[in-house]
């Protein structure tokens, strides 16, 4: 072969931190939105992601597509093309969920506040645990997956039991106070949802990382308990 | 020495060897020609006195007998036969005693005797050039191969003459061998010395490579060592002129390099010091976008471990676009920039960044790669911002009572005078708002009471017993809580002593404790507790309210900062009465914290250090410390 595939691999490793790391700043401007009250950063977020997101995550499959059809690479090359293709899904996907989030600040946003009582808007402190649990989450993923650090990746995979287990309780605990003031389900209803946003990202994130494992030890290791 | 090359042994020894060869073999040679020509003329005298010696009794025997009746004038002279026979015998005899070919010529070239062969069975020998020029009368010589011995030979030739008539030829031969002999014996002496002197000379070319290559064997040992970057031995001097001197500009060579090296690592050193030390972040990328150097600075302020993303690329390294893009800037147009960055810790903490990006020319084989520095601003945005909040505050807290006053003295003056009832209503209300601005100023002046004695020289602390200053500002309280149906609980040791300004402290507990009162539910208990821990005193006030958000919790102690600000100005708060308490807490050298949970009420703890001593803090930076 004449021309050499590591240039490109290169490129593609640095197209997807450029991409990792607009979708990591969209999720904590979409939580900013959340946590400020803030219906234009959350329009921002909901804008930059059809445009700009979108737009990266094609762009990123077809050179994948593009390197794969020139150089047929094989072994680890591959095996890190595939996983980009991969990861690329994920985390177009968690790029939609902090859209989404930012879709439930708009809504938020839209409730006529003279209803409800302020003291009532206010976000349980679990809900910030958990946030920034699932940000510290998509941050250690992508390092796992820049430094092909697998060890992080398990302990990801790990967190994500406990992002489980925080969306759960968030839930419950939302819905007793529904149970015993039914007057506040519109908001705290979206307040589920967005827990529930944050908890898919939680699972895109160990997805990434065991495709992490997997590029790095060629060992699948989905679907079984680490 | 590098391989392939060869050993400068090598290089001297057939130089040597050819030379020395050359000179033996031109002395032998010439000394050779000279033995030669030298014995030829030995042998050739010696011949031609051999045949002046045999000359006279040839003479004798070849003459005409007086018996002989031919005239000796009759040329060709014949002789009989039996003079002939005579003459032959002669001829063996004395060449046998004298080891020499004698010949006997007839002047016509007829052979007449001849000491080794049969005469008649020889050819004529008229035209043998020494027989000719002895028959012109002299002494003919010649060398040549005989053809009856095989060999070189000499032959001499005299005329034999009598009564001046040359009446024949005496030729005397005697073959070079011996010569020959001689001089091979002496070429074979010269070839055996010349093997032992090719011995010789290699002895002798090893000493000379010795000696000349053991001083260059030392440098080149010397000049590994200086590769090596061991620049404490020096080459030895020593040897020849030459390779002294190129030892010497070597050791110089190494000195120079030694001390460049040298002041090159105290240069990096110190940069390195500075740049680590630096409090702005300093990064530092190469024309690929790859990480070269990072600082501690701005690991901290990217949260990034530097070790780990040196020699990554900026984009996987550094995950934050507004950087990533300043990089590329710089990169595409290598002219500075200037950006602002907001970077987020992880932690929900923002940082607000100035950023100034330069190009590095030439930083490695990459090309310009590109410089930038990052300076965390967020100090500064919230003073900026406490500041501008503050005058703002002040006017509208201003304003608002002088508004209300102004409006009803307007409409007392309006006509609601004559209205007695109007009118004492109205006065109650201006009395109201201006002991609201009274209170404010009151406050205002207060807080820059404290701040000018704690700068200029210090709030006067006494070691006194703490609680009975506790006990004071829960005295002050009492009424207010009593009214509202709560109890104010003291707690902690009567012999707790601290050192304290018993005013200015009463006043901050006064503060905390009002603010309960005021906020918490009526019936409710506020706690305040005193204890002392190993390092500090801890003062606790504590609450059932309805709490403080933990968005605010960092600016409660800022001016007119109020979490709700309609339920604070009902209550008669100034927005000030928390600030007051950092300042007074902080003119006794310690710290204020608070802790709260929403709906469950809100602990504000003073630590006060156990010792008077410590530096105050410069009141400067009050505003900035949330």
């Amino acid at each position: 072969m004449s021309r050499l595939i590591q240039p490109e691999i290169e490129k593609i490793k640095n197209q997807t931190g450029e991409l990792g790391t607009l979708i990591e700043e969209n999720l904590q401007r979409a939580i900013k939105a959340l946590l400020a009250n803030d219906p234009d950063l959350a329009r921002e977020v909901i804008s930059f992601d059809r445009e700009e997101i979108d737009r990266r995550e094609i762009a990123l499959e077809e050179e994948c597509l593009r390197i794969m059809a020139l150089y047929h690479p094989v072994a680890g090359d591959l095996r890190f093309l595939v996983t980009v293709l991969k990861v690329n899904g994920d985390l177009e996907r968690i790029g939609d969920l902090a859209a989404k989030i930012a879709d439930k600040v708009l809504l938020i946003s839209q409730i006529d506040t003279e209803v409800y009582d302020t003291a009532g808007m206010m976000l349980p402190a679990r809900f910030l645990a958990m946030q920034e649990k699932t940000v510290t989450m998509l941050r250690q993923t992508l390092e796992a997956f820049h430094h092909e650090d697998t060890d992080l990746a398990y302990k990801v995979c790990l967190t994500d039991d406990e992002v489980d287990r925080d969306k759960r309780a968030i839930r419950e605990e939302l819905e007793e106070t529904i149970a015993q003031n039914p007057a506040q389900h519109i908001y705290l209803a979206k307040l589920i949802g967005v827990a529930r946003s944050l908890e898919r990202i939680a699972d895109h994130c160990t997805n990434i990382c065991e495709d992490v494992i997997y590029m790095a030890q060629g060992r699948i290791v989905r679907h079984r308990l680490i | 020495m590098a391989y392939g090359k060869r050993r400068l042994l090598w290089q001297l020894y057939p130089a040597l060897l050819l030379v020395t060869l050359a000179a033996l073999l031109a002395v032998s040679w010439l000394a050779g020609t000279s033995v030669r020509n030298f014995h030829v003329e030995q042998v050739e005298s010696d011949l031609a006195a051999r045949a002046q010696l045999l000359k006279g009794k040839i003479v004798d025997l070849l003459a005409p007998g007086p018996d002989d009746p031919a005239p000796a004038a009759a040329l060709p002279y014949s002789h009989s036969p039996a003079q002939l026979a005579v003459l032959q015998a002669y001829s063996r005899q004395a060449g046998t005693a004298s080891a020499t070919r004698l010949t006997v010529v007839a002047p016509d070239g007829l052979v007449l005797a001849d000491s080794e062969q049969t005469p008649a069975e020889m050819e004529n020998h008229a035209y043998r050039p020494e027989i000719i020029a002895a028959l012109a009368g002299g002494t003919g010589r010649d060398v040549r191969f005989s053809s009856s011995v095989y060999y070189d030979t000499m032959y001499v030739a005299i005329p034999l003459e009598q009564e001046g008539q040359v009446i024949g030829v005496l030729r005397t031969a005697i073959p070079l061998t011996a010569v020959d002999e001689a001089l091979a014996a002496i070429y074979h002496r010269i070839a055996l010395s010349s093997l032992v002197i090719a011995l010789l000379v290699a002895v002798t070319a090893w000493f000379i490579a010795r000696r000349l290559s053991r001083p260059l064997e030392e440098m080149k040992a010397g000049a590994e060592r200086f590769a090596a970057g061991e620049f404490a031995g020096r080459i030895a001097e020593s040897g020849a002129e030459e390779t002294a001197a190129l030892a010497r500009a070597m050791n110089r060579m190494a000195a120079q390099l030694d001390q460049r090296l040298r002041t090159i690592d105290r240069q990096r050193n110190q940069l390195q010091t500075v740049f680590c030390s630096m409090v702005d972040g300093v990064i530092t990328v190469d024309g690929a976008e790859r990480v070269v150097e990072i600082n501690q600075a701005a690991a901290d302020l990217l949260a990034v471990e530097p070790d780990r993303i040196k020699d990554k690329n900026i984009r996987v390294a550094i995950r934050n676009s507004a950087l990533q893009d300043l990089i590329r800037q710089v990169l595409e147009r290598g002219e500075p920039v200037e950006g602002e960055l907001t970077l987020l810790d992880g932690k929900g903490g923002e940082h607000f960044c100035q950023a100034h990006g330069a190009r590095l020319a030439e930083l490695n084989e990459q090309g310009p790669g590109a410089v930038l520095v990052i300076t965390d601003v967020t100090r500064l945005r919230r003073l900026e911002n406490l500041r501008r909040d503050f005058v703002a505050n002040v006017s509208h807290e201003l304003k608002t009572p002088i508004t209300s006053i102004e409006g009803f003295a307007e409409t007392l003056l309006d006509g609601a005078l004559d209205e007695p009832e109007e009118a004492r209503r109205f006065a109650g209300i201006i009395l109201q708002q201006s002991r609201r601005l009274h209170a404010i100023v009151e406050d205002l002046l207060t807080l820059s009471r404290i701040e000018q004695e704690g700068r200029r020289q210090g709030v006067p602390l006494q070691e006194l017993p703490l609680l009975e200053t506790l006990q004071a500002a829960v005295q002050a309280c009492s009424r207010r809580a009593a009214d509202r149906g709560m109890a104010l609980e003291l707690r902690g040791p009567a012999k707790l002593r601290a050192w304290i300004n018993p005013a200015l402290l009463e006043q901050a507990l006064i503060n905390l404790v009002d603010n309960a009162v005021k906020y918490a539910p009526a019936g409710s208990p506020v706690i305040i507790e005193a204890e002392e821990t190993a390092t500090e005193i801890l003062i606790r006030v504590s609450d059932r309210g309805p709490g403080i958000p933990a968005a605010a919790l960092p600016r409660i102690f800022e001016r007119f900062y109020r979490v709700d600000k309609a339920r604070s100005a009902r209550l008669g708060g100034t927005g000030l009465g928390l600030a007051i308490v950092k300042h007074i807490v902080q003119v006794h050298h310690g710290r204020v914290r608070v802790a709260s949970t929403v709906g469950q009420g809100s602990t504000f703890t003073i630590h006060l250090p156990k010792t008077a001593a410590g530096p105050l803090p410069s009141l400067n930076q009050n505003l900035t410390e949330g």
